[in-house]
């Protein structure tokens, strides 16, 4: 292969999304009208291009990443209603060791110990065995890991995915649901005062 | 992305955005939420991490839109704020998998597996899967060039490296495929 054929080549994608312009174009096209080698590979990337625009893109974050966003924001614009010691360097000092012992204790429980005694417990990426219906659920930042484990305990669900950094956790009902019961569910979820915001998939 | 004539240009919207205009942002957001996931999604194959750098991404445009000055195009600007986001994730999480250095060699891990082969019986699945074994970065730019039909200059921006990386990564991407594909179809053309 030349040197000028590659040059070409490595534009061909460009020609083939649209891109091209000018004498690059030119280059191409007056290529094309000379090697057959060089219009298979054209048909190649077509079709690649066509499969690709083809996919679906499949379900997204939607009004619930919205409603995530709006909930970020507005604390962001809230004024600030910060305790007298805000100044002080050992109250900040304090509230991070805190913070960071908090964490702590987060982690090592969600690593090491299962869900409030029960073995059904699935870490990130994992899968249970589960029939129910699943919800998407952000927790409160202050939710504490105890009051998570027993709430989801009482409402007989079991996390299936998450948490990822922020927070988001996807659970599902241990058992099958009617559409009632499912509707009264994620309402019991949207009134906890341990959960920021719940959604039923 | 073509919309209808009345509709604000993304140019007007970020510019109502620097202003903390929330309208602007959510339309902005439901405008482009999709793409921009389903790029981070395809870099990361992951859709829980996915989630999580899409709300950094916004954030960052919603807090950052006043230093947006015009010099690229919008979507420029977006998809080079999630494609840095995804990279440094992908670094935090795996290295081995993630290394800028350029090294295009084409290696027998992009060739599906006898299980993938047995699911991908249609041909839109088959490239599908060999997309997937793409090196991210080539994946990252595959996306780029045929899903958004950007120019090259345009994907040099946003991945932050010269025209001629991009160039060499598609090319490189092609053949990749090229072999990944002809492995299932025994054609060696």
């Amino acid at each position: 292969m030349t040197d000028t054929t590659r040059d070409l080549e490595q534009l061909l994608p460009f020609y083939v999304n649209g891109t091209l312009e000018g004498a690059e174009k030119d280059a191409i096209e007056k290529r094309l009208a000379e090697d057959e080698d060089f219009r298979m590979e054209l048909e190649f990337l077509k079709a690649l291009r066509t499969n690709i625009q083809a996919e679906e893109m499949g379900q997204s974050p939607g009004e619930l990443g919205l409603a995530r966003l709006h909930k970020e924001i507005n604390a962001e614009s809230a004024p600030a209603d910060l305790p007298k010691a805000a100044n002080d360097n050992r109250f900040w000092r304090i509230a991070a060791i805190a913070a960071a012992i908090a964490l702590l204790f987060s982690v090592t429980v969600q690593l090491y110990a299962p869900l409030n005694g029960q073995d059904d417990y699935v870490t990130a990426s994992g899968s249970a065995n589960v029939e129910g219906p699943v919800f998407q659920i952000f927790f409160e930042e202050n939710s504490t890991q105890g009051n998570i484990s027993a709430f989801l305990a009482q409402e007989k669900l079991t996390i299936i995915e998450g948490p990822t950094e922020i927070g988001y956790y996807r659970v599902a009902a241990r058992n099958d649901l009617t559409d009632n019961s499912s509707k009264q569910l994620l309402n019991r979820l949207n009134g906890s005062s341990l959960i920021q915001e719940a959604l039923a998939e | 992305m073509a919309r209808p004539i009345t509709e604000p240009s993304d140019e007007e919207l970020i510019k109502r955005i620097a202003r903390q205009d929330r309208a602007a942002f959510d339309l902005f957001y439901k405008r482009h939420e999709k793409h921009i996931y389903f790029f981070i999604q395809k870099k990361l194959n992951d859709s829980f991490e996915a989630y999580d750098i899409l709300h950094e991404v916004f954030m960052e445009i919603w807090r950052k839109a006043d230093r947006f000055e015009g010099r690229s195009k919008v979507s420029t600007w977006f998809f080079g704020i999630a494609f840095n986001k995804t990279v440094d994730r992908m670094r935090k999480k795996m290295p081995d998998q993630f290394s800028e250095d350029d090294n295009e060699d084409i290696v027998d891990e992009e060739v599906l597996n006898p299980m993938e082969l047995v699911g991908a019986t249609e041909e839109a699945t088959l490239i599908a899967k060999c997309i997937e074994k793409l090196k991210a970065t080539q994946r990252a730019v595959v996306q780029l060039a045929f899903y958004e039909d950007m120019p090259y200059p345009e994907i040099a921006k946003i991945i932050g490296r010269p025209e001629g990386t991009v160039k060499t990564r598609i090319f490189h991407a092609k053949q990749a495929l090229k072999l990944c594909i002809s492995k299932f179809t025994g054609d060696r053309s």
